[in-house]
């Protein structure tokens, strides 16, 4: 996603522990925070924990790391690179989905990524209101006084974020690195403390208690726990969205090097912890820290749920702008919070509308437990999506079929599981971030189709360049010393504007520029042979206004006088 | 992909020979302000939807501040379209 404080991907190459530092900030900020309810809501979901059963959630939740996040993220997608840049929008350009003729299957795809989108932006709903609550419900583990201060004091806490971002965030990005460094540091030296204290939890290793425990369990109960498990890995997605800053070699190296044992031994941990003392199922994570750190470990985690939402509310930021550029959105005002180009943007909308959403969320659920049931529906959906887009760009590449087949099919399998386990949970919350991904998903499509069927409209009204200019000759119109500059949604024709502004007014400068603006999926590296290429098709035939072609970059030169 | 920093491209654009003399700063800006109206005349797209759309589009940022031409440059342009 486009603007994420960051180090620019020169430095990347140079210096890649620093640059693996930042990334742990902004792409591992959610998956970090899930242990503050991955492991409880599944135990939660399993009925009173029993030690074959923590085994076997502990077991589950490492495997789906391994296998969803170790392999199927870090390992195979992050493959699929659109010149360094990746998530939805790179797959679906790799795939020349906008090139595709229209009514084709490519085509078709598009609405594949907007339907992806649309759940991209139910997740970032949820995301930051399960994160900063499940933090401040530490609270309620030394004193269940506190616990109707939990909800205010979330919402102080959210309200305050998104009041910020219109100032732009980028002060502080650069201290959420080192932080979420120690955050992955402190959980993994927690974990490392449960596991001192019951070393039998790392017998969970082996796969073999996941299966026995989900064949065991009986399809309810195991269906209910795999739904919850899978919040554990929820943010994997950011892997891939962030690739583009980061680097594919920087996001393994945070991954393997720092975030992956932090996760595994904080997971440990806390199946340890259950296995000696049942009881702390009501909040693991907490409890696993010596008393005297609850607090400060509620502060901090507070503080990385904080880091994790601002990443968030970035990518939702990034990705409308993707949106607007793809024709999903209209026009939103962007604005950029710092003078240089790579700055972060903010856009207005769409910070309200996501903090209405997430606000809602919070007073709806009301607490973490309770948005177990809406979080995860999306993520699983959206992985799945990401599994046969890159499976249709590995076939594209000319990989084997039927290796292709094997791994994606593989990969599939175990997500369409997630997301069938994610839909028992449909009627306690899971609606919530269907309901608002399907809002936005008819609102993308109404926009699309209707501004084609004005597109269309307006191109039969538009004049041809031949006849406006055999009219500008048989009536001149009084010309204006100057120039004037004419913004056109079409590169050829000409625009609607012009014509009407010569029919009232019977002026016309002498110097006349039509802009027309495109935009493409030319990522920044592939620019400049986009703009070698767009010089080439420029024609500017005498007698012709001179159509500048701006694209996102800068390119076009063409003018002529008119006559 | 970025925004379209048209200001940025046409201040280069205008340094090449063929736009000698055109100064971004100082030159007006013709914007048209579409208007859609919803019918039935076009298919695709029920008529509720279609004023959905008309709605979307009359609460879309007005095309001048996205591309950032400034506002005291620019003179719009009225125009209807049914679709």
């Amino acid at each position: 996603m486009a603007t994420h404080a960051g180090l620019p991907r020169q430095d990347a190459r140079r210096w890649p522990a620093a640059a693996a530092l930042t990334a742990l900030g902004v792409v591992y900020g959610d998956i970090g925070t899930s242990t503050l309810y991955g492991l409880k809501q599944a135990v939660q979901a399993s009925g009173a924990p029993t030690p074959d059963g923590v085994m076997g959630i502990v077991s589950l939740i490492l495997w789906a790391l391994l296998l969803i996040v170790a392999l199927k993220y870090a390992i195979l997608i992050l493959r699929a690179d659109n010149h360094g840049e990746g998530g939805i929008v790179a797959l679906l350009a790799l795939l020349e989905v906008r090139q595709a003729p229209c009514g084709s299957w490519r085509a078709s795809l598009l609405i594949v990524g907007l339907i992806a989108a649309a759940l991209l932006y139910g997740d970032g709903v949820i995301t930051p209101a399960i994160s900063v609550l499940s933090a401040v419900e530490g609270l309620k583990v030394d004193a269940p006084g506190l616990a109707p201060m939990v909800v205010p004091i979330t919402i102080a806490i959210l309200v305050g974020l998104f009041l910020v971002q219109r100032k732009g965030t980028e002060f502080v990005g650069n201290i959420f690195g080192p932080v979420m460094l120690v955050w992955f540091v402190a959980i993994g030296l927690l974990g490392l403390r449960g596991v001192m204290q019951t070393p039998g939890i790392l017998a969970a290793i082996s796969p073999h208690y996941a299966v026995a425990y989900l064949v065991h369990a009986g399809p309810g109960i195991a269906f209910a726990v795999l739904g919850s498990a899978f919040l554990a890995v929820t943010g994997a997605e950011a892997m891939y969205a962030d690739m583009g800053h980061f680097g594919a070699r920087t996001i393994q190296l945070g991954w393997f090097a720092i975030v992956l044992p932090a996760l595994m031994l904080n997971y440990f941990g806390q199946g340890g912890l259950l296995l000696t003392d049942p009881n702390a199922v009501e909040n693991p994570f907490y409890l696993l820290a010596p008393r005297w750190a609850h607090y400060p470990m509620v502060a901090f985690a507070t503080i990385a749920t904080v880091i994790a939402s601002q990443s968030i509310i970035s990518g939702a930021y990034s990705l409308t702008q993707q949106a607007m550029q793809l024709g999903f959105l209209p026009r939103m005002r962007v604005r950029h919070t710092a003078s240089h180009e790579k700055g972060q943007i903010y856009i207005p909308v769409v910070n309200w509308l996501l903090a209405a959403g997430t606000l809602a969320a919070v007073l709806m659920f009301g607490s973490s437990d309770a948005f177990g049931g809406a979080y995860g529906i999306a993520v699983s959906m959206l992985m799945a999506v990401t599994t046969v887009l890159a499976a249709l760009v590995a076939l594209k590449w000319g990989y084997n079929p039927l290796m292709v087949i094997a791994v994606n099919g593989f990969f599939l399998a175990i997500e369409l599981i997630f997301v069938a386990a994610n839909m028992t949970k449909l009627i306690e919350g899971g609606w919530f971030p269907l309901l608002m991904a399907g809002v936005i998903a008819f609102l993308m499509l109404t926009w699309r189709t209707g501004w084609r069927l004005l597109e269309h409209e307006r191109s039969k009204l538009r004049q041809r360049e031949d006849e406006f200019i055999a009219w500008v000759l048989e009536n001149p119109p009084i010309r204006l010393p100057g120039a004037a500059a004419i913004f056109t949604a079409a590169s050829t024709g000409i625009p609607l504007g012009l014509t009407h502004h010569l029919r009232h007014n019977r002026v016309l400068h002498e110097r006349v520029l039509l802009i027309a603006s495109t935009s493409v999926d030319a990522p920044r590296g592939a620019r400049a042979a986009y703009q070698a290429s767009a010089s080439r098709c420029w024609h500017h035939p005498r007698h012709l206004p001179f159509r500048f072609h701006g694209n996102t970059g800068h390119n076009g030169r063409a003018e002529a006088r008119l006559p | 992909m970025e925004t379209p920093d048209i200001m940025e491209g046409l201040k280069l654009a205008c340094l090449e020979p063929e736009l000698r003399g055109i100064d971004p700063h100082s030159i007006t800006y013709y914007f048209r302000r579409v208007m859609v109206i919803p019918s039935s005349k076009a298919s695709g797209m029920a008529v509720w939807r279609k004023s959905l759309f008309a709605t979307m589009h009359l609460n879309a940022n007005l095309p001048a501040v996205y591309f950032g031409v400034p506002a005291a440059q620019v003179v719009e342009v009225g125009v209807e379209v049914e679709i």
